[in-house]
């Protein structure tokens, strides 16, 4: 497939065009261009990880090691929400364990899985770097700190009030 | 140099050598998986690790470069304690299947586990990591086991280091790590990975489940495909190869050979074989034991010795013989018709050249039959012979070899030229090569049932040697020319074939003096100025 | 409690704190006018070695002897990555640095850019930091804008670019070489070395790795002076820096104290004490690869080379505090399944070991274990200890050798009891 699948919004050009210069290779622009690639697109098939390689100049290969080494790239299409709760042991030290049996319970999804209306995904994660704030679960990009079921519950109504995905 | 003591004994090396290959060369031997002499290096198996002076912990003796003074122990009980428990680690997910795995017999895990392990199993089955990928088609004749894996990384570095195709991959991480295959192989070199895999985890598809390596036996002799001469080892069993893996010799194909020469060894068989000869009578072929039918050749060329002021018999070698079988045939014509009439430049057959190994010529030793030729100041040439054809001046043709598509390239219209002889000869040994108007087709022992050299495409002189003879009606071209001789009433000494490699080597200069047992396993280079002309352009 | 010395964290109570301006009205890139073009860079070498300042992002190395390696002049390119790849468990530090003071950060870099010889610098940020790239961002802009940044800096004719790379969920990534392979756009797998970073690092030039933190002392280090510098930390661990406590501890946080603090101060003084006062049971006193201690070991001073005597390490600085009534097994468990998900996979004793000791913890703690299995995860942890290319297999290991040899009773309660003497009611 051609880099042309890469139909970016101006403002990703622009992000793209910074990210080229930044290097003195093409294939060191291989993360930041996945990431920039993976909030355009919601998540790196197999025909996109072709063409960022294709645009990179880089083996197909090497941006499928990539997309697989690293934890933070989806491979197929994800929820509106993604809720990655810390299973760092801070965390489990708090308490992670009774939010994540709740959030199973609430959601009726295992981890790994997703909603059927596609409005949230569970996830554990290792270690997110907040133990300060023990126990954090991240929601897309947005760490809730400090994390109880009540507070947990008032999150997912609130986030359940927006569209839902495709709506 | 250096001076390293390797567990106790004093070696004198070149400084910044990697210490595995000194151990290799002075036959102290280290287990390996990821390591390979001809790849980079990747220091992942951590089975090479020994024990160094001076240093706390133990280090891989693969990304070590050895110093003077440097002293190593590669046996002591700490070596050997992490040699067992790496071990146990590769262990832990792989698989027991040894008895339907392929590698089995010349499987590295099982190796060193003989060797290094023997304990028992300490991951029950249900909770090893499960790679359900097994037994799959990668094209270019390779079976992939996602589960034998050990990750070595020796496929993605010869891919992307030796093929310049960065074809494989390593996904994911940690222990769910697997190999996968992301673009198609397609190469002419895919047949290298199941050689250089150290476990059953890529196979060759070709040579699965035919037979247990173990019951083979093994010849290192040259490839025939092509002029590079890469050396390989043809494994065989009852008069049957089953396949030619490469062999290492950095002077010639590093440890790596093309798919057309591993799989050439088809054409060695004897399916592809002429077994026994034939003479054309009339309108059909009448097959004979290999001397009744010299006999009745001998009576033909009997009547053309010494009938003319020059002789009007003429030979044709094709530049897949041995060094062995040109001098004597040139030998031969001269002592028995006094002819100098022996084309040596028939060109090789063309096909596919890269800049790894294939040379582009489809046959094994055209340099050693030109610079046989250019001993000679006017040498004898095609030109020469197509014009003596013409002329009428040839009664008796003898043709020794198989490679001729070459010469048929060159030469439009060359089987029909060749129909007004009245005799015509043919030794060769694979049927492909019998020309259809040959009165008679002698069976010569193909490559793996004969001893002699060649000279590859850069001037290496190589040995190539026999494994077995098919059968009592295929001879060497030395000892049908003495047979032949004979029933002439004349006598031809053919000679051992020490003493004609002596004599080859002589004649084309460069390498005087040097000996059958020189040129070894390894082979010997020309010297640069006695370098096969028809190399320059 | 005494007026305690804050360098890192002294802006931390200002409003906008992250900005240029609160930045410069605090003494903000003073260093750097008072270094650039007027101290040569091998004064600047010369006097952070006096000032004792380590390695904070780990290993505890000689900031000034790292430095040192770098062989000068250099015909390649000379880079300097900075290491916010902050992901041992239990450490939250250098996040607050980027996000709080990110100009401090951006003056040490080019402070130890100059000293190095060095054009270009990426700050590595953890993938999930994305405020932290925010702030990072914004602050090199701003720096660039007033001049800090970009060609001819303060008229000296020193240049510098800095730029921000992103990593992507691999914790492995906090590996000098693996961060450098990274870097490069490839998996984050460890490099052998030799060759050494100094000598061949990112893009085949010497290069230099340094963490956010250790950077971020550079300014003060170079404005007050080595000496200044080195009297405020333990012998030879100069400065300050930051604890991130955590676990079951009443006030969580970071705490920038002096090296050689002593853990028992942090803990009850700083941090509050054990919630609910309950009784410690242990404590991890530098990342989760820190061998753990017991309560009678807390008195021990908080830096690299007292924590090495008592056999654990100062590390990250990321103490996790564990009250009683903490299954030890469930712990440890919870540590090798992170040093498992984490292995890079490439050296075999790590990547099978981790996991391989992973399963036998699950087995332990769920009560399924049996007495030979406590002397396998013995063996597993001895068997991957020193034998792989980075040290992610010890970081593993370490911790497990300890806890089987601190709360062993523990292991062997469960395997006896054939269930979880401790917690017995688990989450579902």
């Amino acid at each position: 497939m051609s880099p042309e699948v890469l139909a970016f919004s101006e403002e990703a050009q622009a992000e793209l065009e910074s990210i080229l210069q930044a290097y003195p290779t093409k294939q060191a622009c291989l993360l930041p261009v996945l990431h920039l690639v993976h909030r355009e697109f919601g998540y790196i098939s197999d025909p996109i990880a072709e063409a960022v390689a294709g645009l990179l100049e880089i083996p197909f290969a090497v941006a499928v090691e990539v997309l697989t080494f690293y934890t933070l790239f989806a491979r197929r299409p994800q929820a509106k929400y993604v809720i990655q709760v810390c299973r760092g042991l801070s965390c489990a030290l708090l308490g992670q364990e009774e939010l994540l049996a709740y959030l199973k319970n609430r959601l009726k999804i295992k981890e790994g899985e997703m909603t059927p209306d596609g409005l949230f995904e569970l996830k554990t994660v290792e270690c997110l770097g907040g133990c300060g704030e023990s126990p954090i679960v991240r929601i897309n990009e947005t760490y809730y700190e400090l994390q109880t079921i009540d507070r947990l519950e008032s999150t997912l109504k609130e986030l359940s009030k927006g569209p839902k995905k495709g709506a | 140099m250096a001076s390293v003591v390797i567990n106790g004994e004093r070696y004198d090396v070149a400084d910044g050598e990697r210490l595995i290959d000194v151990c290799d060369r002075v036959g102290v031997y280290i287990p390996r998986f990821c390591y390979h002499p001809n790849l980079s290096v990747a220091g992942n198996c951590r089975m090479c690790l020994v024990e160094i002076e001076g240093m706390p912990k133990l280090q891989i003796s693969c990304n070590t470069n050895v110093r003077d003074g440097m002293s190593v122990l590669t046996d002591s009980q700490k070596v050997k304690e992490a040699r067992a428990d790496v071990l146990e680690f590769i262990f832990i997910n792989h698989p027991l299947d040894c008895p339907i795995c392929d590698q089995a017999g010349e499987c590295k895990l099982q190796d060193y586990y003989m060797e290094v392990g023997l304990y028992k199993s300490r991951m029950p089955q249900e909770f090893k990591v499960k790679k359900p990928r097994k037994a799959i088609r990668w094209g270019s004749g390779i079976v992939f086991d996602a589960e034998r894996c050990v990750l070595c990384t020796r496929c993605v570095r010869f891919m992307e280091e030796v093929v310049g195709k960065r074809a494989i991959g390593v996904t994911n991480r940690g222990d769910h790590e697997e190999i996968a295959l992301l673009e198609p192989l397609s190469t002419l070199y895919a047949g290298n990975l199941a050689d250089i895999c150290p476990v059953g985890a890529l196979t060759s598809e070709d040579f699965r489940f035919k037979m247990r390596v173990w019951f083979l036996s093994r010849t290192d002799t040259i490839c025939p495909g092509c002029s590079r001469g890469c050396n390989i080892t043809a494994w065989h069993k009852d008069k049957k190869i089953y396949r030619f893996t490469p062999r290492q010799n950095d002077s010639v194909n590093h440890a790596w050979m093309c798919d057309i020469g591993r799989y050439s060894y088809k054409e060695e068989n004897s399916s592809s074989l002429i077994l026994k000869g034939w003479v054309r009578e009339g309108s059909g072929t009448k097959e004979m034991a290999t001397p009744e039918l010299l006999g009745v050749l001998a009576q033909e060329l009997k009547g053309l010795k010494g009938k003319a002021k020059e002789s009007s018999v003429a030979a044709l070698v094709a530049p897949d013989r041995t060094n062995e079988e040109i001098f004597t045939v040139c030998a031969f014509m001269a002592e028995i018709f006094g002819s100098s009439r022996v084309v040596l430049d028939v060109p090789a057959p063309k096909g596919p050249k890269d800049d790894l190994l294939l040379t582009g010529e489809m046959a094994s030793n055209p340099a050693g039959l030109s610079l046989f030729a250019f001993r000679s100041a006017k040498p004898y040439t095609i030109d020469a012979f197509k014009q003596d054809l013409k002329e009428g001046k040839l009664e008796a043709v003898m043709l020794f070899g198989d490679a001729w598509e070459g010469l048929e390239a060159a030469w439009p219209g060359m089987q029909e030229a060749f129909k007004a002889l009245p005799t015509l000869a043919i030794f060769a040994s694979k049927r492909k090569a019998s020309f259809p108007q040959a009165r008679f087709v002698i069976p010569s022992a193909s490559m793996i049932q004969k001893d002699g050299t060649w000279v590859n495409v850069t001037g290496h002189v190589q040995r190539v040697r026999k494994a077995y003879r098919l059968n009592r009606d295929i001879l060497a071209d030395g000892e049908s020319l003495g047979l032949l001789a004979e029933f002439m009433g004349e006598s031809f000494q053919v000679g051992k074939l020490e003493d004609i490699t002596k004599r080859f080597l002589e004649a084309i200069g460069g390498l005087s003096g040097a000996s059958l047992a020189d040129v070894g396993l390894e082979g010997v280079s020309l010297p640069s100025e006695e370098q096969p002309k028809h190399l320059e352009a | 409690m005494e007026k305690a010395i804050k360098i890192l964290t002294q802006n931390f109570g200002l409003e906008d704190s992250h900005t240029l301006e609160a930045y410069t009205k605090t003494g903000g890139y003073q260093a750097v006018r008072k270094v650039l073009g007027k101290i040569a860079p091998e004064g600047v070498i010369e006097e952070v070695k006096r000032s004792n300042l380590r390695g904070l992002g780990g290993a505890g190395f000689p900031t000034g002897m790292k430095w040192s390696f770098i062989s000068k002049p250099s015909k390649k390119p000379v880079y300097l990555l900075i290491n916010g790849d902050e992901g041992e468990p239990g450490t939250f530090k250098d996040r607050t640095i980027m996000t709080r003071d990110p100009h401090r950060l951006i003056e040490g870099v080019l402070l130890a850019s100059y000293a190095l010889g060095a054009h270009t610098a990426y700050i590595y940020v953890r993938g999930e930091f994305t405020f932290c790239m925010e702030a990072l961002g914004k602050a090199i802009a701003e720096a660039k804008e007033a001049g800090y940044l970009g060609k001819n800096i303060l008229k000296s004719g020193f240049d510098l670019d800095v730029y921000i790379h992103p990593g992507a969920g691999a914790y492995i990534c906090g590996e000098e070489t693996a961060l450098i392979e990274s870097l490069e756009g490839k998996p984050g797998r460890p490099r052998n070395k030799p060759p050494f970073p100094a000598v061949v690092g990112a893009f085949g030039c010497p290069t230099i790795v340094n963490n956010v933190e250790t950077i971020a002392h550079v300014p003060q280090i170079l404005l007050n002076g080595a000496e200044w510098f080195a009297k405020i930390g333990s012998d030879r661990n100069g400065g300050t820096r930051l604890f991130s406590v955590s676990g079951h501890v009443k006030k969580p946080g970071v705490y920038e104290l002096p090296m050689g603090t002593p853990l028992r101060e942090i803990l009850y003084e700083h941090a509050g004490g054990i919630i609910g006062d309950s009784p410690l049971k242990g404590v991890i006193p530098g990342g989760s690869s820190a061998p753990i201690l017991r309560p009678e070991e807390v008195d021990v001073g908080m830096d690299f080379d007292q924590l090495a005597k008592i056999g654990s390490m100062g590390g990250s600085g990321g103490i996790i505090a564990m009250a009683e009534g903490t299954c030890m097994v469930w712990a440890l468990h919870n540590l090798a399944r992170f040093y498992a998900h984490e292995s890079c996979g490439q050296c075999s004793p790590c990547r099978e070991g981790t996991g391989w000791a992973e399963k036998v913890l699950r087995r332990i703690e769920g009560g399924h274990g049996t007495a030979s299995d406590i002397e396998l995860l013995e063996k597993i942890a001895k068997g991957m200890m020193t034998r792989t290319i980075c040290p992610l297999a010890d970081a593993c290991a370490l911790p497990i050798l300890s806890y089987l040899k601190k709360y062993r009773d523990e292991f062997e309660a469960h395997v006896r009891e054939k269930r979880c003497p401790v917690r017995p009611k688990r989450a579902a």
